[in-house]
């Protein structure tokens, strides 16, 4: 097999050398350059080699191609321009060793230069990485454009107000001329049990059930085998199910013989038809923190459509309608369905662009860190300004001499710009590295929850960005003191005096510069503290039960039983036996585990109050459940034993015909919220609730927040599991002081001795969930977070050159003015004042700016309101002090300066 | 006299050897092989260009079809006739100059 160079930094010379004739053969001597290195090196040191060669010549190109200069050798004319020219680059390097000399002599500018650009860029570059694949590069399907989220227009924010019944998708497919095809999945997929005996034992997997035509809607092809046929999307169809490319290379070492075999899961064969291809992960764009292991049919028929709201719909739209004209389609044909059908419940459109779906929910918070990293990068230039400013005095002498020998002002300003394109070239390329260790570090923590993520890479693209920036800021902030430099051919410049005016602008802009730094630092500390204050609201809000000590378990048997009461007696047992081990202190059952599951049944109350039908969130459970969550009592009783037995199915398949329920006996608890929305001025306790057959109320429990810790708790409604069997598998909460380790091995060993067949490795603490649902939060604070403390440093750094150059430049004043009797005190009190003047305005000014600007990011707040007195204050105290910090030292230094010897001084 | 520099010579005299394969590359192996030669890129092709500009060289841009060139093209290097004739006489120069000294050269 041939040996391919890199492609990324390939890549970044094609681009640069389009259009170009040199670009052939120059292309084809490296390639073989690398070859050759490769036989001679090896492959890894040639491809070190090739992004160095790469990189260079890349850089000095786009150098001079910034710097307006005509590329040496490049004439346009085809075998008209030299070879080494292009390699050697020998004008740029004659003129480049030059600025390196000047970058040398100044090394410690020249440092601090780059460190504080590759702050800059590695900032932006890492939130522009992070936003690319959500918001800037096409979604992994073909016309990623065309498609469309056809949700549902349902009370409330539970998953079921958005997803519908797949009636209405056949009626929409049927009725609706706008689209090229409409599809859907099961929204609800996450709950399925999967049991799979692989190599390594049980193993429970995930399956995301989806109409047959799910992924020729969305354009894309299997790698490896076909797309399910219409016949395996019917519900007796054979059964059928498409791999994920991850679990395809995991499970069975990417063998692609393993297409066309059956494997067997919940004891059934299943023929994998296809591997899906990597670019498409479901999990990653539809339900990121889950994970996928193969897609199976969802059959669009009567059966799943009494199952209620559970698909989530795409649609492809047809080349010439609009979104709008969608919308207004899918109005008509609702309407139509709902006057032929007045019964019809469910029924319900609201469309928008695929992309807005996905990306919609993070927009806000992406573009504060836009804001956020573009705040940072203007904090870079500003200060790189200020150093720039500083230099100026010193450069305009030197650049005086070389315009007298004959040096044209263009020459001298490009030069001057060639420093400063050095700087930020190398802090570009320092800023690169470290946005790639920062987005490398993001992605690897698979727990946000933010679509695609796992895709981010500093790639190409990125790095062209991080270049262009660079290049922007080296020229945009080179250029002004180079104005103000090569304009130094006069005597001024030769004799180096200036005039007082002079001196004075010039301290002025400077302090305006640092103002503006201290403004803007300002501006990104307080969002960043209202961020900080809003997570501290969330994690400190009551939440209705106690998560730490609570680990939760899949539990998912693998056997068949023979009835619901054999099931239930199973489960009963396996919590008997892990609540007898020491150190265990209560297990419970549920079938959502808290801030899992995202559900509403609508509910009514036989006797008509209230209008209309209130949505709960159900929650299956045993009678230890709400004791083992901490979950308080308010009137009433919890389930108890007798309650377990109740009701319980005789049938195989679980589920009881009308005639088989039993008269009485079914109870449920309510939560407070639901006891006062549902039985207002009543005691809930003897009333009932109708879900179908009609459950007693037997207790009024706390609120607890079960979907976010954001999110008050709604109405919820727990009933005993072994009345109701409408759940997949159950979650198994244990409580214990035990490490996690041990409590893992007695749990697990008690797992597998009920059912051997039973994957157990499907766990989680509960503290691990809390901290993956406030994981957009957390990542968006880590990032900011990070560069508010940028901007902090940037500032102080930036206050303390300012008046360690104000200074050095006034010890002539500060020397006369001791001489004629100011002390050493004045001297500090007055530098101070001056450093107090100037942050206070600079936070003065940056508090205005972070009130308007936290008022845009208010959906990111939580309980703190954007004018929050405490973030202010504290943000404006700590720049103040920070800024009494940076400025003591050259304060001290003053002080100390010598009359006679400042008097001395030119 | 001497028209060109040591190095000039080899780079000359190596695609004049080169025959069928007169491109920088083979020159440049060539040169590591058999001159006992470290080469670097750029100094080569600072040493093509200088030839060139002084008329002892020319290049065309030829299709290659290697592998290893990924399908880019070629640069066909070929020696003018004053090209040879610079290394002719640079040849009788030094053996003009060798003639007679090979004792005092030996150290005997």
């Amino acid at each position: 097999m041939i040996l391919r160079p890199p492609p990324l930094p390939l890549w970044l010379l094609r681009r640069c050398l389009t259009g170009d004739a040199q670009a052939g053969p120059l292309l084809g001597d490296l390639h073989e350059e690398f070859h050759y290195r490769a036989r001679r090196d090896g492959g890894s040191a040639a491809r070190v080699w090739f992004w160095r060669a790469a990189l260079s010549l890349t850089l000095s190109i786009s150098a001079y191609r910034a710097a307006g200069a005509v590329i040496p050798g490049h004439r346009g004319i085809p075998g008209e321009s030299a070879m080494s020219n292009w390699l050697g680059l020998e004008a740029v390097v004659h003129d480049t060793r030059y600025a390196t000399r000047a970058v040398r002599k100044d090394w410690r500018y020249f440092a601090f230069a780059v460190a504080i650009v590759a702050i800059g860029v590695a900032a932006s570059a890492t939130v522009f990485s992070l936003a690319q694949p959500l918001m800037l590069r096409p979604l992994p399907f073909m016309e990623p454009g065309q498609l469309i989220w056809i949700a549902n227009d349902g009370e409330g924010d539970g998953m079921s107000a958005v997803t519908s019944r797949t009636s209405n998708l056949t009626d929409f497919r049927s009725m609706a001329s706008s689209f090229d095809g409409i599809t859907g999945y099961n929204a609800f997929f996450q709950a399925d049990v999967y049991n799979y005996i692989g190599s390594s034992g049980p193993r429970r997997l995930t399956g995301a059930g989806v109409a047959h035509d799910f992924l020729d809607v969305l354009g894309v092809q299997p790698q490896l085998g076909r797309n399910f046929t219409a016949e395996e999307g019917t519900s007796d169809g054979p059964l059928a199910i498409i791999l994920s490319h991850a679990f395809w290379v995991a499970q069975f070492n990417s063998d692609p013989a393993i297409v066309g075999t059956d494997i067997i899961i919940n004891e059934m064969p299943r023929l994998v038809v296809g591997v899906l291809p990597s670019s498409f992960d479901f999990a990653s764009l539809f339900t990121p923190t889950a994970r996928v292991d193969f897609l199976r049919t969802f059959p669009i028929d009567e059966r799943t459509d009494r199952w209620g709201n559970t698909l989530a719909m795409i649609g492809r739209l047809d080349r010439q309608a609009s979104v709008e004209a969608v919308q207004a389609e899918l109005d008509a044909i609702v309407v139509g369905l709902q006057e032929a059908e007045p019964d019809r419940w469910g029924l319900g459109a609201r469309v928008s662009t695929l992309r807005h779906h996905l990306a919609g929910p993070h927009t806000r918070a992406m573009l504060l860190l836009a804001g956020a990293a573009a705040i940072v990068m203007l904090i870079v230039c500003v200060n790189l300004s200020n150093l720039l400013l500083a230099r100026a005095p010193r450069r305009t002498r030197e650049m005086a001499i070389r315009a007298a020998l004959g040096a044209s002002r263009r020459r001298l300003i490009r030069q001057m710009v060639l420093e400063s394109l050095i700087a930020s070239a190398s802090g570009a390329a320092a800023g690169i590295l470290i946005a790639h260790q920062l987005t490398e570090s993001v992605v690897r923590r698979a727990s946000v929850s933010i679509p695609l993520l796992d895709t981010v890479t500093v790639d190409g693209v990125a790095i062209l960005f991080a270049a262009g920036l660079a290049i922007a800021v080296g020229v945009v902030v080179g250029v002004f003191p180079a104005l103000q430099v090569s304009d130094g051919g006069s005597q001024q410049g030769l004799t180096g005096s200036r005039s007082a005016t002079v001196g004075r602008r010039a301290r002025s802009l400077r302090e305006g510069l640092v103002v503006a730094e201290i403004a803007m630092a300002c501006v990104l500390l307080v969002v960043g503290g209202l961020l900080l204050r809003s997570l501290q609201e969330v994690l400190t809000a009551e939440r209705g039960f106690e998560s730490s000590g609570l680990v939760a378990w899949d539990v998912g048997p693998a056997r068949d039983f023979g009835t619901y009461g054999d099931e239930a007696a199973f489960f009963e047992q396996l919590v008997e036996a892990v609540s007898a081990f020491p150190g265990v202190e209560a297990v419970g059952l549920v079938d959502s585990a808290p801030l899992g599951r995202n559900r509403s049944w609508s509910i009514n109350i036989p006797g008509g109050l209230p209008e209309e039908d209130p949505e709960v969130h159900p929650h299956l459970v045993n009678d230890t459940y709400l004791q083992t969550l901490g979950i308080e009592l308010k009137a009433g009783r919890f389930f108890n034993s007798d309650d377990m037995t109740i009701g319980l199915s005789a049938r195989a398949d679980r589920f009881m015909t009308e005639e088989e329920r039993p008269e009485s006996g079914l109870v449920a608890i309510i939560n407070e919220t639901a006891a006062q929305a549902l039985f207002p001025g009543q005691d809930p306790i003897g009333q009932y609730v109708n879900t179908g057959p009609d459950w007693e109320i037997v207790g009024v429990v706390a609120d607890m927040r079960h979907r976010t810790l954001e999110d008050a708790a709604g109405l919820q409604l727990y009933m005993p599991f072994a009345q109701n069997p409408d759940h997949d598998g159950l979650s198994m909460l244990v409580r214990s002081d035990l490490p996690v380790a041990t409590l893992r091995v007695q749990v697990e060993a008690a797992m597998q001795a009920a059912d051997p067949g039973m994957p157990t490795g499907d766990f989680e603490t509960l503290d691990d969930v809390i901290s993956r649902t406030t994981s957009p939060r957390r990542f968006t604070l880590a990032l900011l977070g990070g560069f508010a403390v940028a901007a902090l440093l940037l500032a102080i750094v930036g206050i303390y050159a300012v008046l360690s150059y104000g200074v050095a430049e006034q010890t002539r004043e500060i020397g006369i003015r001791m001489a004629l009797g100011e002390t050493a005190q004045q001297v500090r009190l007055r530098i101070v004042k001056r450093t107090l003047l100037l942050a206070s305005i600079g936070v003065g000014v940056g508090c205005l700016v972070a009130l308007a600007a936290s008022t845009a990011a208010q959906s990111q707040l939580y309980e703190v309101g954007a004018g929050d007195p405490l973030t202010l204050g504290a943000v404006a105290t700590m720049l103040v002090l920070a800024a009494l910090a940076a400025g003591l030292g050259p304060a001290i230094r003053a002080s100390r300066t010598s009359s006679i010897r400042a008097l001395e001084t030119p | 006299m001497a028209r060109v520099g040591e190095f000039e010579l080899l780079v000359i005299l190596a695609i004049l050897r080169s025959g069928e394969a007169p491109y920088a590359n083979r020159i440049r192996e060539d040169l590591e092989a058999n001159a006992n030669r470290a080469v670097t890129r750029g100094a080569l092709y600072r040493t093509l260009d200088r030839l060139k500009n002084k008329g002892l060289l020319v290049w065309e841009d030829a299709p290659s079809a290697a592998p290893e060139r990924g399908g880019h093209p070629m640069r066909r290097l070929v020696v003018t006739a004053l090209g040879r004739e610079a290394a002719r006489d640079s040849r009788d120069v030094l053996l003009g100059y060798f003639e007679g000294v090979g004792a005092a050269l030996d150290g005997k």
